[in-house]
């Protein structure tokens, strides 16, 4: 949930990156780490296995500047995609304004991506959150790997697939060349602020 | 080589005997205590110890209250350890009344009377001069902290007249009789004789180093007079405090 | 889903938290909500820690917990606490959605900054509600 410190004229928000496992969620708060390193002054906080999945969450927190007068604060999560660490994804959703779906593009992950958009339902209702309520972005992440060969979903059966019902913005990306990276990042922002805004007033 | 194995084992004999025989008057961690405790008379009250050590609640307190009476029993001949034992009573019973109120060094000071009393009890060749000398630095440890907390309360009771709230006001006549009562304890010289009391004033600081070359009964008596100059101390404060609380009201 | 949190209510919990635990020794206390955000934030001047990065992993630390304590039957677990060699760190419940963390050295007992703890979470509390 996001906090509002009138003494310190500061809005706290968090935005979640969940999608199936290997989709590359990681991904993409790394390559915002790594491009912004000189303005994030925070690091970030990654709790991984050995194997370097994702065992509890990534968190990276920055500062937007101001905006009507309150300093922004953002703080990005991750959750684990695999399908056993479901307790730890309700966890780090706990709070959440703001979610971008990683969908994987390739076409051995279709099953996939569908179960982890209907986990992301259930555990959203854990907290009497409805998914279509929620401020959401969807990423077709990987769209790279079709240079090397590999047969991905093409964009439109990702979309009847995962964004009929949704109708939230969507970005065909590559999280580790950074290709709409930025722009997901920022949309999910600008959507959660603004909802916020709405809920404030 | 042989110089450099020779300088391995020094370093190593220094620190076992370190160990063994090193003296510290660091208050330190109780948990960290390595004496032998299997069956030692103490072993409960280190138990106690270590539970207040994680949490302080009415049944612990109990708890070190018993235990302090049953070893007063227990040591009855030992007059040091009597009197360790009944500062751990008297800190003891502050706490349990205070509990979050209690003045945050009553905490510190039961763990340092715990562990010169450990030390007192368990080391069979300490001279009954560096037994008294733990004894009257734990009562002046004591006394130092009986000044405080009458301080903080008379404070506390003229906040009180200028209209500051406080929640544990109610408890304030109430705490000094209750830490007058357990200090009252102190003061019954049950093994010494009234006419060898005899009063000993100054600070107790530069009479320290005095105390060595004391006789023990005489130590014995000037660590009576000086828990008695505590409790005339604390009384006065009471006082104070009264009058503080009847202009008030 | 929002909160938000006054002048006199933040000025309020600061005041709390300095005078029963700041004074007390204690080397660092934070607040914060589950989400992992930080609302009060005070230390003992030597501090230096990434807050954020802290609050963020113990609201995740605590939930961890919370959700095995479930796991094993029990409602809530009444102490967690992470002891080290020269700092520990104490979580403590406020309410339902917020979270006091304490950092403290060896020269704070435990059992004492509980006690503390306690007592300023019901003072916390009744800003909270207000």
């Amino acid at each position: 949930m996001a906090f509002v410190n009138l003494k310190k004229k500061e809005v706290q928000v968090k935005v979640v990156y969940y999608g199936p496992g290997r989709g590359g969620k990681t991904t993409n708060l790394e390559f915002l780490f790594n491009r912004f390193k000189g303005r994030i002054k925070t690091e970030m906080v990654a709790i991984k296995t050995h194997g370097d999945r994702t065992l509890f969450f990534d968190f990276l927190p920055f500062d937007i500047g101001k905006i009507k007068g309150y300093d922004i604060r953002v703080q990005l999560y991750t959750v684990p995609g695999q399908v056993k660490y479901n307790a730890t994804r309700r966890l780090v959703l706990r709070g959440a304004d703001g979610i971008v779906f990683v969908a994987d593009s390739m076409k051995v992950r279709r099953e996939k991506n569908l179960i982890s958009l209907k986990n992301l339902q259930e555990n959203l209702a854990t907290y009497n959150k409805n998914i279509f309520k929620i401020p959401m972005v969807m990423q077709y992440n990987k769209r790279d790997l079709s240079e090397h060969g590999i047969p991905l979903l093409s964009p439109e059966i990702l979309k009847n697939d995962l964004n009929t019902q949704l109708k939230v913005p969507s970005f065909e990306a590559s999280a580790l060349v950074g290709t709409n990276v930025v722009p997901t990042m920022k949309k999910i922002i600008t959507m959660t602020l603004a909802s916020l805004q709405r809920e404030l007033k | 080589m042989s110089n450099q194995e020779d300088d391995t084992v020094t370093i190593e004999v220094e620190e076992q005997l370190e160990n063994v025989f090193g003296e510290s008057e660091e208050p330190g961690d109780l948990s960290e205590e390595s004496t032998e405790f299997s069956d030692s008379p103490l072993r409960d009250l280190k138990a106690i110890a270590l539970s207040i050590d994680w949490e302080i609640d009415d049944e612990i307190m109990t708890r070190l209250n018993d235990e302090v009476e049953t070893l007063k029993e227990k040591y009855r001949g030992d007059n040091v350890i009597v009197l360790f034992l009944r500062l751990l009573g008297s800190v003891g019973k502050y706490i349990k009344a205070n509990k979050a109120s209690s003045h945050p060094d009553a905490i510190k000071l039961l763990n340092t009377v715990f562990i010169n009393l450990e030390k007192v009890a368990m080391s069979k060749g300490m001279s009954e001069t560096d037994r008294e000398k733990r004894l009257l630095g734990e009562v002046k440890r004591f006394k130092t902290l009986k000044e405080d907390i009458a301080i903080s309360k008379t404070v506390g009771a003229k906040e009180k007249e200028t209209g500051v709230p406080e929640e544990a006001e109610p408890m304030i006549i109430e705490e000094p009789q209750q830490a007058g009562a357990a200090m009252q304890e102190e003061l019954k010289p049950s093994e010494v004789e009234e006419e060898e009391i005899g009063r000993v004033p100054g600070e107790i600081t530069s009479e320290i180093s005095d105390i060595a070359q004391m006789q023990p009964h005489e130590a014995f008596a000037y660590a009576l007079d000086e828990i008695r100059q505590v409790i005339k101390a604390e009384f006065k404060a009471l006082r104070a405090e009264i009058k503080l609380w009847r202009e008030g009201q | 889903m929002e909160y938000t949190l006054g002048q006199k209510q933040l000025d309020g919990m600061e005041d709390v938290l300095r005078q029963d635990l700041i004074d007390l020794g204690v080397h660092c206390v934070f607040l914060i909500d589950m989400a992992g955000n930080v609302i009060v934030n005070l230390d003992n001047g030597d501090i230096e820690h990434d807050i954020y990065s802290l609050a963020a992993l113990a609201a995740g630390n605590f939930g961890a917990v919370s959700a095995m304590a479930k796991i094993v039957g029990e409602q809530e677990f009444s102490l967690l606490f992470h002891k080290g060699e020269k700092e520990s760190i104490h979580f403590s419940k406020v309410l339902a959605d917020f979270l006091l963390v304490t950092i403290f050295g060896k020269e704070t007992s435990l059992g004492f900054l509980r006690l503390k703890v306690a007592e300023a979470i019901g003072k916390i509390a009744k800003i909270l509600e207000f």
